[in-house]
């Protein structure tokens, strides 16, 4: 089977100048539209970018007993959110164990849209069992964009002929661009300003217009996987299959990870009924989880000396990776853990990475990340620190 | 008033777990959904220890001898016997081979259903388990079937698997024995002879009966144990379990709504019955594996009105393996059995008739083909078909042992605390009324 195209191909295929694409839930999408990804990445921070999200995963779920479904299933509690709320939430298995991540909006009383990041419609029938609720795999049907960056509420507001300074962060609500009806969300994956808008897949095409020519003026920028890889470390947003693995593709159960784990205890209910994983994460954070997920800066100087030494001037991941690192304590022979993504952050002028680390190393302490210098292994210094790198008061204002 | 524990259903099993419970001092009430003891399901073997524990004494057990009546095509009949010389008299009129070979057959099944009754008497073994205990036990098991000698450890490995009519063929040449036998290889299965697994179901079914007696004993099992006081038993309520947040809280009764408390509940009722409504407090690996559980009705079971009790004690129409196979045909295709296998049973009083296969929906025209095949009028039938299986989940070898009745799951527990299962859909399974019943109160207290 090959790969399909978004709804929004006739107008980003185009767009790609080195015909750079990467594999998305059976889709290709850019992995940036120019053949470097600077300028899409620094949109995202300076002015608005556009990237095409279609490909999630996108279920409704609607009836009598729909946020019982979704509460049975999630680990956050559905049942207490309003109306127009949404909620980034992990779902485990009965292990406790990560299964995978995404929204849940609250469209109606019984009306809910949910976003994962692997096919859930099994799983969601499987949970349904005895429950007067309906599960639609809106996928295909449904094409959705985000829209990014310091300007993009200046932008959406034009397009919506409407005031969305009311509507807060992790919000959402119906509007019209153009005529074309869409659901509005104060959502994104880069930590910054920034909404998704929500349509049906046969008004993909003027949607995208009706944004980039409102957009242009403003600096809207179309931009890729790569540029949104840097944001969301910067943000400290996790990735599934990077930097965790669904419980339900590990082979070992090492390779499994608990939302407490992965610094998700936030999303994780205490006020709610019997949920999948409910058990093991109650008795989890009673003893404390034995791993945290965290940020590690990698320090200049102790980088740029390792170069140094071999004649050569300090050199920077041109992307951001994606691959197992080690991280070792400070005499450099114990391994503490592993980084599993990392780049450098153009804005804040830090080599950072995400990494797994027993709960023990707090922030501030200082452990080793292996680095590989003119093809041989080295230790950079790195510090460990919080979560996020880059955390912008116009996010939530 | 306050209870220890509630026990749903009152068949055999459980009231076989109220009972052992009682004995060990928890205040018990059972919650059945029939307003009387229903006797037909009282079919196999009581196991002894049930009956020395309870102090069943007005327990009777009918052994009837002859105990089974084949019609011979051309006239006359094969009259099997518990005398194991006579029934190989009666054999050798069809076969002589076949009678020379009777008594040994009789002795190596009845090996071999002592190796079950072993197995039936306990708990699964748990083959996961690293408990120092249980590992004893399970190589205590190995033991005992290697001291019954090689070729009780060949027929074991070779037999269990095997279908009926395989097994059957494999010692015998007549058709009428054959088909009688072989009967019992697809009792309560939706599989016919030529199935593997049958001749497991073959000596399921020998469990408890003497060498040479191929069909369970009939008993007053659950009226004993309904007569018997230390227990209340409360009738014409079905009920449900209440549980929340993983932990059941007691049970609420369907017609009248009302909610009896108790920390314990231990259901009889089919483990689907009882856990599909909680699926919500499930996790859905186990609610599918549950609602997956094979319980296919195949079976139509009755009456028969007789103006006489009849001569025989049990009268058995499957005149041969390829009829047995013929009737499995159409149930495969979900039709009923063009020509079913039909046994009659004198009992009590009562004449009963076991009509298989005759899977769940239409009958047409079922009373007049059973009538036609007892040569009585369509009237003097009265037949019941089955939804679900009797067993409440078929003796196939996926779903014995630890994997009954669900994988993973086989020591009567379920996944919600308080909440446990006794009936014939936990090891040992049907047709051994009080095993599982004993096995769950031993494993609850």
């Amino acid at each position: 089977m090959s790969l399909r195209t978004t709804p929004f191909h006739p107008r980003t295929g185009p767009l790609s100048e080195g015909q750079a694409w990467r594999r998305w839930a059976g889709y290709v999408v850019a992995s940036a539209y120019e053949l470097s990804h600077d300028r899409e990445y620094h949109a995202i921070r300076n002015s608005a970018a556009l990237f095409d999200v279609s490909p999630l995963y996108k279920y409704m779920v609607t009836g009598k007993d729909a946020s019982r479904l979704l509460d049975h299933v999630v680990t956050r509690n559905v049942g207490k959110a309003k109306v127009g709320q949404v909620l980034y939430t992990p779902w485990c298995d009965d292990e406790g164990k990560q299964i995978d991540d995404g929204t849940i909006s609250v469209l109606g009383e019984q009306t809910f849209r949910m976003t994962s990041a692997d096919p859930t419609l099994r799983w969601l029938h499987l949970n349904a069992s005895g429950l007067d609720v309906t599960i639609a795999d809106v996928s295909e049907t449904t094409a959705a964009l985000s829209l990014q960056g310091p300007s993009s509420r200046a932008i959406l507001q034009i397009a919506a002929e409407r005031d969305l300074s009311a509507l807060k962060y992790f919000r959402l609500t119906s509007a019209k661009i153009r005529n074309i009806p869409v659901t509005i969300s104060r959502t994104g994956y880069t930590g910054d300003l920034g909404f998704e808008v929500w349509v049906d897949a046969s008004q993909a095409v003027p949607l995208w217009d009706a944004l980039i020519e409102t957009g242009t003026p403003y600096g809207l920028t179309p931009a890729g996987m790569l540029a949104l890889d840097v944001a969301r470390i910067e943000a400290g947003l996790l990735l599934i299959e990077v930097d965790y693995f669904s419980s339900r593709h590990a082979l070992i159960e090492s390779q499994k990870s608990s939302p407490l784990e992965l610094g998700l205890g936030w999303t994780v209910a205490t006020d709610k009924e019997r949920y999948n994983g409910q058990a093991a994460l109650d008795a989890e954070r009673k003893r404390g989880p034995s791993w945290q997920f965290t940020g590690l800066t990698v320090d200049w100087d102790s980088l740029e000396q390792l170069y140094a030494d071999v004649g050569l001037p300090p050199r920077l991941p041109s992307q951001a990776w994606r691959t197992s690192v080690p991280i070792y304590d400070r005499g450099g022979h114990t391994q503490l853990g592993y980084a599993t993504s990392g780049g450098w952050s153009p804005l804040l002028k830090r080599y950072m990475a995400l990494a797994h680390l027993g709960s023990e190393h707090a922030p501030g302490m200082e452990v080793r990340m292996e680095v590989t210098v003119e093809h041989h292994r080295k230790q950079a210094k790195a510090l460990v620190t919080p979560l996020p790198f880059f955390n912008p008061e116009r996010k939530r204002a | 008033m306050k209870y220890d524990a509630i026990v749903i259903g009152a068949g055999a099993n459980g009231l076989v777990t109220a009972h052992y419970l009682a004995r060990a001092g928890k205040r018990v009430v059972v919650v059945e959904q029939r307003q009387a003891v229903d006797p037909s399901a009282d079919i196999g073997w009581v196991p002894p220890r049930v009956i020395r524990d309870l102090g069943l004494r007005n327990l009777r057990l009918e052994q009837p001898d002859p105990w089974l009546t084949v019609p011979l095509d051309g006239g006359g009949t094969l009259e099997l016997s518990r005398d194991v010389g006579r029934s190989a008299d009666a054999i050798r009129r069809l076969s002589p081979a076949d009678a020379a070979k009777w008594p040994e057959f009789c002795a190596r099944m009845r090996t071999l259903a002592g190796v079950l009754e072993k197995l039936y008497l306990v708990p699964a073994p748990d083959i996961e388990t690293r408990d120092p205990r249980e590992l004893a036990r399970i190589v205590g098991l190995g033991l005992y079937v290697r001291r019954l000698g090689k070729q009780a450890v060949i027929d074991l490995a070779r037999i269990l698997p095997m279908s009926i009519a395989e097994l059957l063929d494999d010692w015998f040449e007549n058709d009428a024995l054959k088909g009688a036998l072989g009967a019992l290889g697809i009792w309560h299965l939706k599989q016919g002879p030529r199935s593997g697994g049958t001749a497991f179901n073959f000596l399921h079914h020998h469990v408890g009966s003497a060498a040479g007696v191929f069909r369970p004993p009939r008993s007053n099992i659950t009226a004993a144990l309904a007569a018997k006081p230390g227990v209340e038993i409360r009738r014409g309520a079905r009920a449900t379990v209440l549980a929340k947040n993983g932990r059941a809280s007691g049970v609420v009764l369907e017609n009248s709504g009302e909610t009896i408390e108790a920390p314990l509940v231990v259901s009889s009722a089919p483990p689907r019955a009882t856990l599909q409504p909680l699926a919500i407090e499930l996790y859905p690996d186990f609610a599918r594996a549950v609602s997956n559980i094979k319980a296919r009705g195949v079976v139509a079971r009755g009456t028969l009105t007789l103006a006489q009790p009849p001569a025989y004690s049990t009268l058995c129409i499957a005149p041969s393996l390829d009829y047995l196979e013929r009737a499995y045909d159409d149930a495969k295709y979900g039709k009923d059995s063009t020509a079913p296998y039909v046994e009659v049973q004198r009992t009590d009083g009562r004449v009963e008739v076991h009509v298989q296969f005759v899977p769940p929906g239409t009958h047409g025209g079922l009373a007049e083909r059973v009538a036609q095949i007892l040569e009585v009028r369509p009237n003097q039938v009265t037949l019941q078909p089955a939804e679900e299986s009797l067993y409440h989940g078929e003796l196939t070898l996926d779903q014995i042992l630890f994997m009954r009745p669900v994988p993973g799951w086989s020591r009567y527990r379920t996944p919600i605390e308080g909440l446990y299962l006794c009936g014939s859909g936990t090891h040992p399974g049907g047709g051994i009324p009080g095993a599982a019943g004993r096995n769950a109160a031993r494993e609850i207290l």
